[in-house]
């Protein structure tokens, strides 16, 4: 049986989450299944979502055949393993690192061939289907995204023109790899299609193709639990925030209620997470608490329905700080604030010291999941517009009552 | 049985009824100031299992004390460092680097260091003046103190033997070192060497005094520093001359006059450069000299096969950045030596970096599995790539749990009297008789005989082939 997605999806480092020491991890995971458990009458799903990270195929290049040979020896665990992530859910194998190449160089030139960017920046050109076996075989992660062409504004309309029909190429082929024997479709996982678009017309037109592309393959319908395919938002990163919600909210209303719909949303503010899960998104991936850290920034706020009432993060670097007894967020229950003070932070990240590093991480990643969290499990469309509209006031065009419903469509 | 034959040969002074207490094992142990007392568990030949009662707990010996320069272990929680498999009791502060950043008077104010960085184990703190020496390179050494230049704004500073321990109060660790005249071990003008060991028994008396006359008790905070919550620990300086009548004899015969007052020793000046064969000859010269029931510290060394040598000689705790340093940058020890994840050999090596090692990397990744929770090729993996993918944190803690276990399988081989068997197993992996290339060095060879320990003759035998003829 799948495993519930975490509503914020993080992401990894080379495999592993970043800073994070095996202990820390394992603090991690305990409290996300500790707090997933304790609040299930707000869930309106029973099981509780697990740890969530998306890696980066790209980036686990290098260790392929170790991978390889660890996934044949150990078939009764996965993928996971290799790197201690023991009760955490190995989420997406994607190639987000290939979108940073230029748009004329992120494809082979070999039909189907698709371009990785390895984390030494090397360029790996690989059939389309080395890539699926990669992700969902010997990763065994739990979604696999189905490639795709970065497209934004600045891109010419060749472009995305060609970056509609290479989607539409890669989602046939992929369709038609997840349903084969031995492959993803038989595992319980998903696979996730790609919906891009320079703008809300061609964003219709994909998801209607991709409606279309997965019916031929036999997939009746999109949505629901049992479905082995869901759609993932691609290309949002190029977007600003008031379209990105808007985005998301279209294609929710257009997907219908139970597709699983992946909002791939790269460096975007707290407010934007928050805003994006409002309006329909099922989860949200995010490097939030990896940039956070960098910038020895802890989110520090209390989750009101109200609104936080005041700015939502702290610099810790702050050299008033030094001395301050307090944990880096009042009231927040994670390891870390559980243990140091703000002061013991300061002087850690002044010093640019490792401990500073994970302890800051471990805080961010607590925070930012619950609260996302929260979103996601308001009962309804109209709380959790609330609930954005006070945490995302910038936003607030993006997130008013729609004047009808959206209409699901059958 | 156990000989509780734990006096040196010759020349121990102020033993206050160490053998009456070695007797009833369990007994509470000797005092040997206000802040501490020592019992004397066993001895196995000149090696020893003692027990420290320090004001944060036991600290069981021989010990090795991981180093956490800037008030944290590089990459593992104070957590880790106290629970199972680590188990540390005591680890080790920097005082130049803590009075840098974040001062210490921030650190006071903040309760202590051991409330600072959540850490309720004992804490050695050294005076600072060797970092000041070995950083700094405008430090000049006078009678008065050592003189620098201020890093952050390059005005000139003192630091004297009253300002090293009113810091180390202010820092509140359980031991405090006496600051001493710092000398590369490889200088040398032997004027040098007998100016700085008459000076730094001048700085132990200083030192005392001021450790005598300072310290506060905060009840608000519940802070405690002072001569009732801190240990004052002498360092016995002078170079490497071991020959009677000489540096090493001078100093050590001068702090036993002062024996009241010290309730520990270590051993310095070593651990800079200077050869094995003069580096263990220091280190058993002092042993035989320092008094049975207190603890002797060989400051800055820490390698698995040093500590081994060395406690057979008689030191009861060490301390080194080597493994901790080692590993951030993949080197990890194994039963057999040192190994560097980093090497293409590893890339596909799925068992675990030591075999039965109860580390969270080596042991299995749950109940009932077989593969290790991280195997040398996932390891190897992480390494090459990005550097803030906690690979550090998962090979120090490898390292940590090595040289821990290491220590506390050296006491109880100690416990059992059976030390010399120890020796013998340790090395017997280390320098497998059947790999030609690798053999025990001689200086091993040589201390052991200095401390009474056979070695078996397949691994003492390719150095006698080779003609090599014990010095003396
Ligand atoms: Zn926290
Ligand atoms: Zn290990």
């Amino acid at each position: 049986m799948a495993r519930k997605v975490g509503a914020c999806v993080l992401s990894l480092s080379s495999g592993r989450p970043p800073f994070l020491s095996q202990q820390l991890l394992q603090e991690l995971e305990e409290e996300k299944r500790h707090d997933s458990s304790g609040d299930g009458d707000a869930s309106t799903n029973a099981s509780p979502a697990a740890l969530s990270f998306a890696a980066d195929v790209g980036t686990l290049l290098p260790g392929k055949e170790a991978l390889k040979e660890h996934s044949a020896a150990h078939v009764e665990s996965d993928m996971r393993s290799f790197f201690g992530l023991s009760a955490s859910l190995f989420v997406v194998a994607q190639i987000r690192s290939g979108l940073l190449a230029p748009p004329d160089t992120s494809v082979a030139k070999g039909a189907g061939d698709v371009v990785l960017l390895s984390s030494a920046m090397e360029r790996i050109a690989m059939p389309l289907e080395e890539y699926l076996d990669l992700a969902s075989n010997v990763m065994h992660a739990d979604l696999t995204e189905c490639p795709y062409e970065a497209v934004g504004p600045g891109y010419s309309r060749k472009h995305a023109d060609r970056a509609l029909k290479r989607a539409r190429q890669w989602t046939e082929k992929a369709l038609s790899w997840w349903n084969q024997e031995d492959n993803g479709a038989r595992s319980g996982q998903q696979l996730l299609l790609p919906v891009v678009g320079l703008d809300e017309n061609a964003q219709q037109r994909c998801l209607e193709d991709v409606r279309k592309l997965a019916k031929e393959a036999g997939i009746a319908s999109l949505g629901g639990a049992e479905s082995s395919v869901g759609i993932s938002l691609a290309n949002l990163r190029y977007l600003d925030a008031d379209t990105q919600i808007t985005r998301i909210r279209k294609a929710r209303a257009q997907a219908g209620p139970d597709v699983m719909l992946y909002a791939v949303m790269g460096t975007a503010s707290l407010p934007q997470l928050v805003a994006a899960l409002a309006v329909g998104a099922n989860a949200v991936e995010t490097s939030l608490p990896y940039m956070l850290t960098k910038l020895n920034t802890a989110l520090s706020f209390a989750v009101e329905a109200e609104g936080p009432g005041g700015p939502l993060t702290v610099n810790l670097l702050d050299t008033r700080l030094c001395e301050d007894k307090a944990p880096i967020s009042a009231g927040c229950p994670c390891w870390a604030c559980e243990r140091h003070t703000r002061g013991y932070m300061q002087h850690l990240l002044s010093a640019k010291e490792l401990l500073g590093q994970m302890l800051l991480y471990l805080h961010n990643a607590s925070m930012l999941i619950r609260l996302l969290e929260h979103v996601r499990a308001l009962p309804s469309e109209e709380d959790r517009l609330a609930f954005a509209r006070a945490w995302a006031p910038g936003l607030s065009s993006s997130l008013q009552q729609s004047e009808t419903p959206p209409q699901p469509q059958v | 049985m156990a000989q509780s034959r734990s006096g040196p040969d010759g020349g121990a002074p102020a033993r206050h009824g160490a053998e009456e207490e070695e007797e009833e094992h369990g007994g509470r142990g000797v005092s040997c100031g206000p802040a501490l007392s020592v019992r004397v568990d066993e001895t196995c030949g000149r090696a020893r299992a003692l027990t420290l009662a320090l004001p944060h707990g036991p600290v069981i010996t021989p010990v090795f004390q991981p180093v956490g320069t800037k008030g944290t272990i590089k990459g593992v929680t104070t957590q880790e460092m106290k629970e199972a498999p680590i188990s540390c009791q005591i680890l080790l502060g920097n005082t130049y680097h803590l009075a840098n950043q974040p001062g210490a008077e921030v650190i006071r104010r903040m309760g202590g260091l051991h409330k600072f960085m959540n850490w309720d184990g004992n804490i050695l703190t050294d005076s600072g003046g060797f970092q000041m020496v070995s950083l700094l390179r405008l430090a000049q050494i006078t009678e008065e103190g050592v003189n620098f230049q201020s890093p952050s704004d390059g005005t000139e500073l003192m630091l004297t033997p009253e300002e090293s321990i009113r810091t180390q109060h202010r820092i509140g660790s359980d031991i405090v070192m006496m600051l001493d005249d710092v000398i590369h071990s490889c200088t040398v003008d032997d004027a040098r060497f007998a100016e700085a060991t008459d000076r730094t028994i001048r700085w132990l008396d200083r030192c005392i005094e001021a450790h005598k006359r300072g310290g506060e008790e905060d009840e608000r905070n519940g802070f405690k520093s002072g001569p009732k919550h801190q240990n004052l620990f002498a360092i016995v300086q002078g170079g490497l001359d071991v020959s009677p009548g000489g540096l090493r004899e001078r100093c050590l015969a001068e702090m036993a006059k002062r024996d009241a007052d010290i309730p520990g020793y270590a051993i310095g000046g070593l651990a800079g450069g200077e050869s094995k064969h003069q580096f263990w000859r220091v280190v058993d010269k002092c042993c035989r000299h320092l008094p049975a029931h207190k603890p002797r510290y060989l400051m800055g060394v820490g390698h698995p096969l040093d500590i081994v040598v060395c406690s057979a000689l008689g030191v009861d705790m060490y301390d080194s950045v080597f493994g901790t340093r080692t590993a951030r940058f993949g080197t990890a020890f194994t039963p057999s030596g040192s190994i560097k994840l980093k090497h293409a050999k590893f890339a596909k090596d799925a068992g675990p970096i030591a075999v039965g090692c109860p580390c969270s990397a080596c042991r299995p990744a749950r109940a009932g599995a077989t593969q290790p929770a991280f195997s040398r090729a996932s390891l190897h993996f992480l390494l090459k790539q990005a550097s803030d993918n906690g690979v550090a944190s998962i090979v120090t803690h490898h390292n940590l749990v090595y040289l821990l276990e290491l220590v506390r399988s050296m006491r109880q081989a100690i416990l059992d009297d059976r030390y010399p068997a120890f020796v013998n197993d340790f090395l017997r992996k280390q320098f497998p008789p059947e790999d030609s290339n690798a053999h025990v060095p001689l200086w091993v060879c040589e201390a052991l005989e200095a401390a009474e320990i056979a070695l078996d003759q397949d691994l003492s035998r390719e150095v006698r082939d080779e003609g090599a003829q014990p010095a003396e």
